[in-house]
């Protein structure tokens, strides 16, 4: 895995005096299945928007899969999905499809048949009276037919409900294992995102957070419980990420000698929460 | 690329394309029954098909309806309608550019609206004939057959560009309307005054006047349209 998916450089967005996103900077490879998390507001639609050429950056560089993004460049190479899971609402799924073949020079409606009968989504039915669920399953599978190497998702089950938002994770799940493309989604809840994702993103108030691996996130992150009244001599000799009452998150975790402290493994959650309740810091970025 | 305009818009075609049939069919038929002498008479209030034809013809003459027609069908909600419901945020991430998207559709739909307004103004022109000598050409001179396809597609235009920026079709049409009027009332009280106070009125001159002038405004329009998509929404 040597090619890098996604890269920026200091990229920022304004809407008016406020930045929507400033000062990210990112590299992370191909093949990799993104989590981009924060809450909301953090900055994650407006960075998918510029991803897909939806928003036009207002400082800084993105390219994607080694391409900068404009107009007749990578934008053939890459899906996208927004929230609603938007389609024509007046066309038939099989018209959705045909429109997918003559928007795209890169169509495989094999792919797109296929997923559709596996879930039992009629091709004769217009795309207004589906369910939300199954529009969700149509826009995958038409984003998927286009045969991307990156596919972008935002906030692909926040609408659907609890049925619906297992079903179309286990569609990325199978999709992840089907196409090998890297997959960006976004969501504000962390636990929608952990079986799927390898690699993680956080976002908030427009700051980049937190950019890694999960794997090596969960192996560097130490939590570090023990009595109130000796943290500050405990946190001196750590890097400290985030220092709650009577725990401190810390990077790279260093001997303690204190018998009073235990080191414990932290989960995805608690290590996304404890960066989002930090006050802002410069990126840190695991080197992958 | 044409097949997905065509069947996001085949309303709107069938519309536009219904809608001037009806009309032409119309003075077809008053042109074989010799239905239009109306026109002349002063005052007498008439009923049936005459009246029709006579009410028809004022209120052409008047505000011209038909470019609002084709404005609020055809111009507004061709980029608002995506706007509203989201869905250019389908349409504008697929592999055809944002560019190549709108010219394919403002090709098409303006290719319609012309060809078909330019019939109607052609059948109602020739029916109009026999009557020019009392009621004086430019009674029709809104509905002559460069001045009316140039007013659609102004209209056609001005509703896209207005749906654009506003990203909303109620608004979009509201302003055909009152883009349209304005633009008639300017046009009344300056160019078509000036014409006929001038050396020699004449209509066919007088329809190139209105061609030239429609056909900018609707150039300017388009160019705000281009110009919004590729820059207001990214």
């Amino acid at each position: 895995m040597t090619e890098v998916a996604i890269a920026t450089r200091e990229l920022g967005r304004r809407y008016g005096r406020k930045w929507g996103l400033r000062g990210c900077s990112l590299s992370i490879p191909a093949g990799r299945v993104v989590g981009l998390v924060g809450p909301n507001g953090a900055g994650k639609s407006t960075l998918m928007n510029m991803m897909v050429g939806l928003l036009r950056p207002t400082e800084g560089e993105l390219e994607l899969l080694g391409e900068r993004v404009g107009p007749n460049t990578v934008l053939d190479r890459v899906a996208y999905i927004d929230q609603e899971h938007s389609l024509y609402r007046t066309f038939k799924v099989r018209e959705m499809l045909k429109a997918g073949r003559k928007l795209n020079t890169r169509w495989s409606q094999r792919i797109a048949e296929d997923r559709l009968r596996a879930r039992g989504i009629p091709l004769d039915r217009k795309v207004g009276e589906l369910s939300g669920g199954q529009r969700a399953q149509v826009a995958l599978a038409v984003a998927l037919a286009t045969t991307p190497d990156l596919l972008i998702l935002d906030e692909p089950v926040a609408s659907l409900d609890p049925l619906a938002r297992k079903e179309m994770m286990a569609a990325l799940m199978s999709a992840k294992a089907e196409t090998g493309c890297t997959i960006v989604l976004s969501s504000h809840v962390v636990s929608e995102l952990e079986r799927l994702c390898d690699h993680l993103v956080v976002l908030d108030h427009g700051r980049l957070r937190l950019s890694g691996d999960i794997n090596e996130l969960l192996n560097e992150h130490r939590l570090l419980v023990g009595p109130a009244a000796t943290a500050a001599a405990v946190a001196a000799g750590q890097d400290v990420v985030h220092h709650d009452e009577g725990s401190l998150l810390v990077r790279g975790v260093r001997p303690i000698h204190d018998p009073q402290w235990r080191v414990e493994p932290v989960d995805l959650e608690t290590l996304v929460m404890q960066y989002l309740s930090m006050a802002y810091r410069p990126v840190r970025e695991t080197v992958s | 690329m044409t097949w997905v305009a065509w069947r996001q818009h085949r309303w709107v075609f069938a519309g536009i394309a219904a809608m001037f049939a009806v009309l032409s069919a119309l003075f077809l038929i008053a042109e074989a029954s010799g239905n239009g002498s109306v026109l002349t008479w002063s005052g007498t209030v008439i009923g049936g098909f005459p009246g029709f034809l006579r009410s028809y013809e004022e209120l052409n003459n008047g505000f011209a309806p038909l470019p609002i027609l084709v404005g609020m069908l055809a111009g507004a909600p061709l980029l608002a309608g995506e706007l509203e419901h989201g869905t250019h945020r389908y349409s504008w991430t697929q592999g055809v550019s944002r560019n190549r998207w709108l010219v394919t559709k403002t090709l098409m739909i303006g290719a319609v609206v012309t060809v078909f307004s330019a019939a109607y103004a052609s059948v109602h022109t020739r029916w109009y004939q026999p009557y020019a000598a009392q009621g004086g050409w430019f009674m029709i001179a809104s509905q002559g057959s460069l001045a009316l396809p140039a007013a659609c597609l102004f209209t056609f235009a001005l509703g896209t560009a207005a749906g654009a920026l506003l990203g909303r079709v109620v608004p979009a049409m509201a302003t055909v309307v009152v883009g349209h009027l304005a633009v008639l009332v300017v046009e009344r009280a300056f160019v078509r005054r000036n014409h006929l106070l001038g050396e020699a009125p004449d209509f066919w001159t007088y329809q190139a006047i209105q061609l030239g002038l429609y056909a900018g405004l609707a150039a300017c329009c388009l160019a705000v349209s281009f110009l919004a998509v590729r820059n207001k929404f990214s």
